[in-house]
């Protein structure tokens, strides 16, 4: 897996290095006089219980300064797993950062006895939100690395069911090559008030331009995706914590490379998630993915996909 | 299918190109009509036949490849009238709306070389472009990739006299693989039901057809069946099988569904037997499908032997780049590994496996025949399905195979038929297994059998004048607009850069001015300025020493030689490639310098050889000079020339490269009575690819315009020629193929009727602009010909009626048609001129009273279009019966004619000496044939 330990080498460096030491940490004074300075007053006893990940308060929120996510899933005889690592080395103000990000998947088809790592996808962004977090938007631009291994037949084939296991994360089963590939993505999340319960949304869409290996050559093309997600959360009840969510999440890629007109994947899954410390949360869900449009002969058309992902925060 | 040589081809798509139509209504039979004319002393049916063709082909390569129906959407079957493809298919991929630049560029390759193929470049057709875009590209003889044979063109044919239509399957297993783009699997496993399931489909299609037009045609499953339907004044329809890889068991449960005509053995070596060794792509096909009948082979390329009787010879294959069995993409293919081709065989007899030289290899020892002949399971089948009063055709089977075949019939006293193909000469080799031997012919005669002529046609052309080499010219585009709205119109020029007006656009004259040469014979091959190691053959040349060399001399010698050589395996480096190596500066005749590119009749000093490359040549081409020790020029028994040329055994340069050599080479030197002329143009490697006509572009097209030099002292000046197309040139100047795409390798031509009074030999220059609507482009052209050309119908008429006397005497019908329509065989491209209406009275039946096809209002002409659409075969009967061509005499025409109209009886006849209801000719089995 040379794509695991490049982004692993490239996640040290970045964690490792004095300059992002300082960037990301600064002093302990000054960083709790940066997180001070909010008022409990002014944002409604958000500091009663722990900011839970993955329902609303993503990376760049306050205090979550380093996010790391490994995802596993499965759609048929293919098994898809990711890798991410997202840091905040510079915060422009409370609510202007700068992101840094890396990630990486691994695939696998029983049935073709294929395994398809990718190579890194480097991203840069900025994220904002708001002073009580309850939005939160991201942009970033990230460039996914060439993978010197051309795309044989039995990758596109293990490709193609992977991204119905994840359709926003397309990109990551792609066999880049060539130029490699740009990615525009932006994403929102927007949560109603209550202390314990609330309502969260994330609107997410990307788009981009990659190559990718083939057995003819480099192609061309065009990538993205769309992402729409409705949760609820409760937070605490009778004043006990207990920090679950349930959404349901709807990711369609639109992804030019899938033959046969194929359009999508489109996957429909229902995500329950469970943050038992301000530092992990956990969500296992499930789902149904498909084509939208076409057919893709020789492919899994649709399918149960299911999963589980675990994200970790630390907090500088 | 016909097997033309084809470059290594695999791949394409079209889904959804075709959708189940809703019936059209029945439009009625004709009345019968008992000719007053016998056949041999008793009454015959009316009509002829037809022994091939393939009417539901878009069901088969995994519906990708042929694009429209064959059934209509129209309420009306009307046999003047071509429907317009519906829908309009994408011209680079016959792919509905495919985005994905996988499939986009899987269906590129595929689409572009089967085009370069054919010699035709797909040009816009339906609703990208303009109607009239649509309507000059389409029908055409040479567009292999579209419906061919709709409703209306049956029709049409059938009022014209067809009473037996043989409609048979096709497929292929690794091309329709390869059709489902990124998506086959890293190995190529053949699927053993695939070529049955693809029967299954097309033949319900078929019936399908055949039941909602019953009341002119109807499927018959005996000849007293299709005796009587042709009685009722209706067209029989024989169902016919010619499947790559049907096990004998699946061929008989097809019997058992109605097929009554079967070729056993199709493009490559199966269970049944051993294929007509005749395209290099059937070779590497064959080898992927043969671990379906040899498990103990990874791959099993043809094994051959060397005979006099054939040309041709297969080059060292080509497999995918990831070893045995890896998918043959063609942009990922390599040839097979040294050592392997080694063992192949393939050069045995040549000086390469010999550590000293053979004195001289003549011409007659270089061909290959498969070594195959049929299995026992193959043999078995025949005489099964002979007796079973099943029609077997021994079309693509190699040289053993039909000798097997003729055997096994001879046996069992049933007679044989060769659907579609050609006869070799009585003396002296075929071009290839895929034409029948004369001796085999004659013997497929003896026994009753029959023959289909495939009506692919030849011109016979031969070249006033080429240039060649490089970028020759350069063009500049400006807006088409601008050349259909003023004549002032793009600006070209020949090796320069510097703009011209049409007033002085490229010209390009023939070399050496006021030299009559009665034929230049130039192959160009793509490929030479790459890297060897892509590529087994590679033309060099060679440099003659005056000595012994009939130069200057009245003896035509060669135009065309083919030479093997062979390095010691590894790149030398004294052996360097000419860029040009067909020399445009044109040296003086009979110099020691290399001259291929002109021959004339009495000045030949060079000639073409083909180098076989050696392994791992990573960089750089291949040339060397060889010093010829001794040339002899024969005369063939067919009139042709041969050339055979010995090396110095002894010669150093030689001795390095491992051995002596013999030369080839062949030509014929007939007269041109009534030649048109083609202009052609090669689209080199070293050119700038064209764009093509995509949905949001119009693409390209390069108009020309003949110069002629008529009278004393005359002066080289244009010709004005109207088209009559309505394409996008200026008037005056000619379309060379329309708006497609222009891959590197192509070839485009238009056909050129010229003025009256102008004959082809005052042919002194051609005209070229460059059109086009995309951003101006800069492009040259490897090889500008200009061939004088035979009228391609009569020469059909001429063989005809030479092979009739030939093998059956003074008995008439027994050659029907062979077309292969819509099996990927292009047909007759043009014609000097047909008739504006069809009315043909023979032995007392008439056909109906028929004007010109249209479409879209258009009147479809065999000069401008060839034999596009299937009911054009009418017209090419017309133009056969009228004889416009001086090429093709009264006496000659009527003959044609007469035989013709006796084609469906005797192709009763045929089958009832099948079934065993009418006696054979009495044979014996050959000596030789096996027990």
């Amino acid at each position: 897996m040379p794509a695991v330990r490049v982004f692993v080498f490239v996640l040290v460096l970045v964690c490792a290095s004095p300059v992002s030491a300082q960037l990301m940490l600064g002093d302990a004074q000054h960083r709790d006089a940066f997180y001070d300075d909010p008022s409990p007053d002014t944002c409604h006893a958000a500091h009663d219980v722990p900011i839970h990940p993955g329902y609303f308060a993503p990376i760049g929120s306050l205090g979550r300064d380093v996010e790391i996510e490994a995802g596993l899933g499965s759609n048929g005889d293919v098994i898809a797993g990711t890798l991410s690592a997202r840091v905040i080395p510079v915060r422009f103000d409370r609510y202007l950062s700068l992101l840094v990000g890396a990630s990486t998947a691994v695939a696998h088809r029983a049935s073709l006895d294929t395994t398809l790592g990718s190579s890194p996808i480097f991203e840069l962004g900025l994220t904002a939100r708001s002073e009580c977090d309850r939005w939160n938007v991201l942009g970033t631009i990230a460039y996914a690395a060439p993978d010197p291994t051309p795309g044989t037949p039995h990758d596109w084939q293990t490709t193609i069911p992977s991204v119905l296991v994840d359709p926003w994360n397309a990109l990551l089963y792609l066999p880049v090559a060539g130029l490699g590939g740009l990615l525009a993505t932006f994403d929102a999340r927007v949560r109603t008030d209550g202390d314990d319960t609330f309502g969260a949304f994330r609107f997410g869409f990307r788009a981009g331009s990659v190559q990718a290996g083939s057995q003819y050559g480099v192609l061309a093309g065009f990538t993205g995706a769309l992402l729409f997600e409705a949760a609820f959360a409760l937070r605490r009840a009778w004043r006990v914590p207990i920090n679950l969510a349930l959404a349901v999440r709807a990711t369609v890629d639109l992804s030019a490379f899938w033959p046969a007109n194929a359009v999508g994947p489109l996957a429909l899954t229902v995500p329950l998630r469970w943050s038992p410390d301000r530092a992990i949360a956990m969500e296992i869900w499930g789902g149904y993915a498909l084509f939208l449009v076409g057919t893709a002969a020789d492919l899994p058309k649709a399918g149960w996909t299911y999963g589980l992902r675990v994200t970790t925060y630390i907090d500088l | 299918m016909r097997s033309e040589r084809i470059v290594f081809v695999f791949v394409v798509g079209l889904v959804g190109c075709s959708s189940t139509p809703a019936a059209s209504p029945d439009p009625g039979g004709l009345p019968a009509c008992t000719p007053t004319a016998m056949l041999n002393g008793e009454p015959a049916v009316w009509g002829w036949a037809d022994l091939h063709t393939h009417p539901a082909t878009e069901l088969a390569f995994e519906q990708r490849l042929v694009w429209g129906s064959g059934l209509q959407h129209e309420d009306r079957i009307d046999p003047n009238v071509l429907p317009a493809i519906d829908p309009p298919c994408s011209v680079e991929t016959h792919h509905h709306d495919s985005g994905s630049p996988l499939d986009r560029t899987a269906h590129t390759l595929i689409m572009s070389l089967l085009n370069q193929q054919a010699q035709y470049l797909h040009a816009p057709i339906g609703t990208v472009t303009p109607r009239a875009a649509h309507l000059a590209a389409w029908p055409n003889g040479r567009d292999v990739l579209h419906q061919q044979m709709q409703l209306s063109s049956l029709r049409r044919a059938y009022e014209g006299g067809q009473r037996v239509l043989f409609a048979s399957t096709t497929d292929s297993q690794v091309l329709a693989q390869l059709l489902k783009g990124p998506l086959y699997p890293d190995l190529f496993l053949p699927v053993a039901a695939y070529d049955a399931d693809s029967a299954m489909v097309q033949l319900d299609r078929i019936r399908l057809m055949v039941s909602q037009q019953s009341e002119w045609m109807a499927i018959a499953e005996s000849a007293a069946d299709a005796r009587a339907i042709i009685q009722s004044g209706r067209m029989a329809v024989i169902l016919s099988l010619e499947m790559d890889s049907l096990s004998p068991e699946d061929v008989m449960r097809f019997v058992d569904r109605g097929v009554r005509h079967v070729i056993p053995v199709h493009l490559i070596d199966n269970a049944e037997g051993g294929t007509a060794a005749n395209g290099d792509i059937f070779n590497p096909e064959s080898a992927y499908m043969s671990s379906l009948f040899d498990p103990t082979q990874p791959l099993r390329f043809f094994e051959v032997d060397r005979t006099p009787d054939v040309l041709f010879l297969l080059p060292r294959p080509l497999i995918g780049a990831s070893g045995p069995g890896s998918v043959p993409v063609y942009a990922n293919l390599e040839p097979v590994a040294y050592d392997w081709y080694q063992r192949l065989q393939y050069d045995d007899t040549c000086f390469c496996s010999l550590p000293t030289a053979p004195a001289l290899h003549a011409w007659n020892q270089m061909g290959h025949a498969n070594a195959h002949g049929l299995s026992d399971a193959g043999r078995t089948l025949v005489r099964d399905l002979l007796q079973r009063g099943v029609m077997v055709d021994v079309s693509h089977m190699g040289v053993h195979s039909t000798e097997d075949a003729l055997c096994t019939a001879e046996s069992v006293g049933r007679p044989l038929l060769a659907s579609h193909g050609g006869v070799g000469p009585a003396a002296g080799p075929v071009g290839s297994e895929r034409d029948l031997s004369h001796a085999q012919a004659v013997r497929l005669a003896n026994g009753g059998g029959i023959l289909g002529l495939g009506t692919g046609g030849n011109f016979a052309e031969q070249t006033l004048f080429t240039q060649s080499g490089g970028s020759l010219v350069t063009l500049h585009t400006r807006r088409r607009s601008s050349m259909l709205e003023a004549e002032t119109c793009v600006e070209s020029s020949l090796f320069s850069s510097s703009d011209a007006t049409c007033a002085h656009p490229v010209t390009i004259t023939p070399p050496i001015a006021g030299t009559t040469m009665q034929r230049i014979d130039v192959r160009f091959v793509p490929g030479a300025g790459g890297s060897c190691a892509s590529n087994d053959r590679l033309y060099a040349q060679i440099t003659l020493t005056p000595s012994g060399i009939p130069c200057g001399g009245a003896t035509p010698t060669i135009v065309q030689a083919l030479f093997a050589a062979q390095t010691d395996g590894s790149c030398l480096a004294s052996v360097t490639m000419p860029v040009d190596l067909i020399d445009a500066s044109g040296p003086p005749m009979c110099d020691t310098r290399a001259v291929s590119r002109s021959f004339g009749a009495a000045d030949v000093c060079g000639a073409g050889i083909v180098m076989v490359n050696p392994l791992d040549c990573s960089g750089g081409t291949l040339t060397t000079t060889i010093p010829i020790a001794s040339a002899t020029v024969s005369v063939l028994d067919d009139g042709g020339r041969a050339l055979v040329l010995a090396t110095a055994t002894g010669s150093p340069t030689w001795n390095t490269l491992g051995g002596g050599a013999g030369l080839y080479g062949r030509m014929q030197l007939d007269p041109l009575a009534d030649p048109g002329v083609m202009i052609g143009i090669d689209v080199s490697n070293t050119g700038i690819e064209i764009p093509g006509a995509g949905p949001s572009s119009d693409g390209y097209d390069v108009c020309v315009r003949p110069r002629a030099c008529h009278g004393a002292g005359c002066t080289c000046t244009a010709l004005v020629i109207d088209s009559g197309q309505d394409d996008d040139c200026a008037p005056g100047w000619i379309s060379l193929n329309h708006r497609g795409d222009w891959p590197a390798g192509s070839q485009v031509n238009a056909y050129v009727h010229l003025p009256s009074g102008i004959v082809a030999g005052e042919i002194c220059g051609l005209d070229m602009v460059m059109v086009g609507d995309g951003p101006p482009i800069t492009t040259g052209f490897g090889v500008v010909t200009v061939q004088s050309i035979h009228d391609p119908i009569s020469l059909w008429a001429n063989e005809y009626d030479a092979t009739r006397a030939d093998l059956f005497g003074t008995e008439p019908g027994r050659i029907a048609f062979g077309t292969d329509m819509n099996g990927l065989a292009t047909q007759f491209a043009t014609t000097l001129s047909s008739p504006e209406t069809i009315d043909m009275s023979v032995h007392g039946c008439a056909t109906s009273h028929l004007g010109r096809m249209t479409v879209d209002g258009q009147p479809l002409r065999l000069e401008d279009r060839g034999l596009g659409t299937y009911g054009m075969l009418t017209d090419v009967l017309a133009t056969i019966d009228a004889h416009p061509s001086s090429d093709l005499d009264a006496a000659t025409s009527a003959r044609v004619i007469d035989s013709m109209f006796f084609s469906a009886e005797q192709t009763l006849r045929f089958w009832e000496r099948v079934e065993g209801t009418r006696a054979s000719p009495p044979v014996t089995p050959a000596a030789g044939c096996r027990p």
